[in-house]
């Protein structure tokens, strides 16, 4: 398949890298960034590149610069975030796999393991198993998908969420 | 000047901390972690205590939401003196303290239960609050699926839940990454200033003077061995406040300046 891994980085640390880089006037040089972090560019880079998938910054010759897609997802409340989110989540190819496998099934569960596989036909065992977990923390939040941990099994959220009990 | 030193609230209080002391014996000696220690919280106010490890910060929180005692002194919610756990509090921990065999939607839920609210109303705060906090998607997910970042927001719905008047924070962002803690930070303060909290008044431990101001309306510093109010400082600086920006600097410097 085409495209890297999704880079491992939480939902949470790529807002709050918009949201840093908003206070900083909207553009930073990158290794600088880092360090008044505190945070190890190797820590820092997943963030960046995942940002830059989603097409909320671009990185180039060591800046990184907010979008007015990234502006647009920063300025939005909690649930307009998640939409647009969703709506750039949705293009990025794992994604895209794991959605399209969702709808070859009808729209019925899958076990996490045929994602797995489907996965390991790129990837190493290791690197299918964080691709899904970032993929998992991803589409949940923008509830392009759902997991159940009891069943190990992937599924389409309902629109309106009832609670497992 | 942005700080100044002088109260002058003429809102309701909320709490009054009135010449707490605490104590502790070991060996034979008295360990005295906080020595008459006294302030109040108004309505509206959103309070961060500063003070460096040690200094009884969080002993004081503790007692404040009633899970200790004072030795000495008392604590007044709206006028009447704390006993047993405050049930107008909630408490947001440092190390989120999640239950690890229980869903999100349960962890949220246990709270609610314990406090004797019927199944219908805990459903819908337990609705209302996920979505607020952002955590719509995630009711069936155990904590150990979740980055530190998620398990903070299942903190915060637990505590909102509660519909606290004073909400009480004990290090909620210590624990996380950098970038994690700042988009926490912001939405916190954007749930407080759009008024969509249950909550009047935020009382916040953190040992980063940064974040404090950050944060708060008033910042109480701490001094330690034995832990003290050594200063008791209003910020001024309007909101969204920016910790990058030249201003802030400057008072995060006078901060310094008063307490080395």
């Amino acid at each position: 398949m085409d495209g890297e891994p999704l880079p491992s980085a939480e939902v949470e640390q790529i807002i709050g890298l918009l949201e840093i880089l908003d206070d900083l006037g909207g553009k930073e040089d990158i290794p600088k960034l880092a360090r008044s972090l505190q945070f190890e560019l190797d820590d820092l880079l997943p963030v960046i590149r995942a940002a830059e998938l989603l097409g909320f910054v671009v990185a180039e010759g060591g800046d990184i610069e907010i979008t007015d897609w990234g502006y647009q997802f920063l300025r939005g409340n909690v649930q307009e975030r998640k939409e647009i989110f969703a709506r750039a989540a949705m293009d990025v190819p794992w994604m895209k796999k794991i959605l399209d496998m969702l709808k070859e099934n009808e729209g019925e569960p899958i076990p996490k393991e045929d994602v797995l596989e489907a996965f390991q036909e790129d990837l190493s065992e290791e690197e299918a198993e964080l691709l899904l977990h970032t993929a998992i923390g991803w589409g949940r939040y923008a509830e392009l998908i759902g997991y159940d941990q009891d069943e190990e099994q992937i599924f389409l959220p309902e629109e309106e969420d009832s609670p497992s009990e | 000047m942005s700080l100044q030193q002088e109260n002058t609230n003429l809102k309701p209080k909320v709490l009054e901390v009135k010449n707490v002391f605490r104590t502790y014996h070991h060996e034979d000696t008295n360990i005295v972690v906080l020595e008459d220690v006294s302030f109040d919280i108004y309505e509206d106010e959103f309070v961060c205590l500063v003070g460096p490890s040690g200094c009884g910060k969080s002993t004081l929180l503790r007692i404040i939401v009633g899970l200790d005692r004072p030795t000495r002194g008392e604590v007044l919610y709206r006028g009447k003196k704390v006993e047993g756990v405050n049930p107008k509090t909630a408490l947001v921990f440092q190390n989120f303290a999640l239950i690890p065999w229980l869903t999100v939607w349960q962890n949220v839920e246990l709270g609610l239960e314990a406090r004797g609210i019927d199944k219908k109303e805990r459903e819908r705060r337990i609705r209302y609050w996920l979505e607020k906090v952002g955590l719509d998607g995630h009711e069936n997910a155990y904590p150990r699926e979740l980055s530190g970042g998620m398990k903070q927001r299942v903190g915060f719905a637990r505590a909102l839940a509660l519909e606290p008047e004073l909400l009480c924070m004990d290090e909620p962002f210590s624990s996380l990454d950098p970038l994690t803690s700042q988009n926490l930070r912001e939405e916190l303060l954007r749930l407080w200033t759009g008024k969509e909290l249950p909550t009047v008044s935020i009382l916040m431990v953190t040992h980063s003077i940064e974040e404090a101001i950050f944060m708060s309306d008033r910042v109480l510093i701490m001094s330690t061995h034995p832990g003290r109010i050594i200063r008791d400082l209003r910020v001024e600086l309007p909101r969204p406040r920016n910790m990058r920006d030249e201003e802030f600097q400057k008072i995060v410097d006078e901060v310094y300046t008063l307490i080395v």
